[in-house]
């Protein structure tokens, strides 16, 4: 290595070089949704597209196995869109609740 | 950014700064089958995760046979995450051994020496004690592969992305857990199937009403260089 930084742990391990790639949060918030029609939010994140970034939703806790239901993501240029259905699938039923979105930007 | 620290890699991109907060591993360690009949495992986290988010699960079954995760929990709640659960695919899978690791985005000040860095408003963002969660790959959606009819009646279909089952890259797995939506009100479970002899890593959707569409991003990571 020529320049740079290098860090390791305490139990010696490189952890970082100049060739590492990280993961920053661009967006962390809560979506909601109050009720169960079919829906969807978009969320301005600049900079971000499908090239750079991943949009995840996470449950925001413990949640009931048997009626829970997951929302859904895009990512698209400048924008986290969140559904309550899954797109695309004219028969998909919808949910309601809250969960967290996440904007994951690697590159 | 006017003041602190940059680090730029070999490609040009900032790997640390003293603006954003990156995906810190807060802890790693092993998971093993602790309850109903080895199926579930539920691993307590060696230290209290304080974050207000839940933190992010990557894990990495061990290799051999076909091994599969789902219903995936994180416990406790926010600023207290003490643990997480995860179920086996199923009955003709491995029970659920592997490896894990926690990251919040953030970092916890854990560490004696090295490096620390706070943000303009005095949030840590690094701390040697908590290193970077390093990218390896991610990817928006799975790509579909073929389905089956399960013996209840439903349909189980395959998706899959390319990867090769390096031993040092974990899944995110904080997705598969809850059901996701179908056309009934029972929603569909969502796996990953690792299945080692083939070489191919699934994720597999189970549900009576169960389309093809299946919007689910895959991240990778892992843990040191």
């Amino acid at each position: 290595m020529s320049f740079g930084m290098k860090i390791w742990g305490a139990d010696g391990a490189l952890q970082m070089d100049e060739n590492s790639f990280t993961m920053r949060v661009v967006m962390s918030t809560l979506v909601t949704f109050p009720a169960a029609g079919k829906a969807n939010q978009d969320f301005s994140v600049p900079g971000s597209d499908a090239t750079n970034s991943v949009a995840i939703v996470i449950p925001v806790g413990p949640y009931n196995e048997g009626s829970a239901r997951q929302f859904e993501t895009e990512m698209l240029p400048g924008v986290a869109r969140v559904y309550n259905h899954t797109r695309t699938f004219a028969a998909s039923l919808s949910t309601s609740g809250t969960m967290r979105l996440m904007v994951i930007r690697f590159a | 950014m006017s003041y602190g620290l940059s680090f730029i890699n070999n490609n040009d991109k900032v790997v640390i700064d003293s603006e954003f907060a990156r995906l810190t591993v807060v802890c790693s360690g092993r998971y093993a089958p602790t309850q109903e009949s080895g199926l579930g495992s539920t691993t307590y986290f060696p230290r209290v995760i304080t974050s207000v988010e839940p933190p992010l699960v990557f894990c990495r079954p061990d290799t051999g046979g076909i091994a599969g995760l789902t219903a995936m929990q994180v416990i406790g709640s926010a600023g207290n995450w003490t643990g997480f659960y995860v179920r086996a695919y199923d009955v003709n899978t491995n029970q659920p051994n592997g490896r894990y690791f926690a990251a919040t985005f953030g970092a916890q000040p854990v560490s004696q020496f090295g490096l620390r860095l706070w943000d303009g408003t005095t949030k840590l963002l690094f701390d040697s004690g908590t290193p970077c969660a390093q990218f390896t790959r991610a990817f928006q959606n799975w790509n579909y592969l073929r389905y089956e009819n399960s013996a209840t009646g439903g349909t189980r279909n395959f998706y899959s992305v390319p990867f090769n089952f390096p031993e040092n890259e974990y899944l995110l797995i904080n997705t598969f857990g809850m059901n996701m939506l179908t056309g009934s009100a029972s929603g569909r479970l969502v796996k990953t199937l690792w299945d080692f002899n083939a070489g191919v890593l699934y994720a597999v959707t189970d549900g009576f009403s169960n389309p093809f569409a299946f919007f689910m991003p895959a991240v990778f990571a892992k843990i040191n260089v």
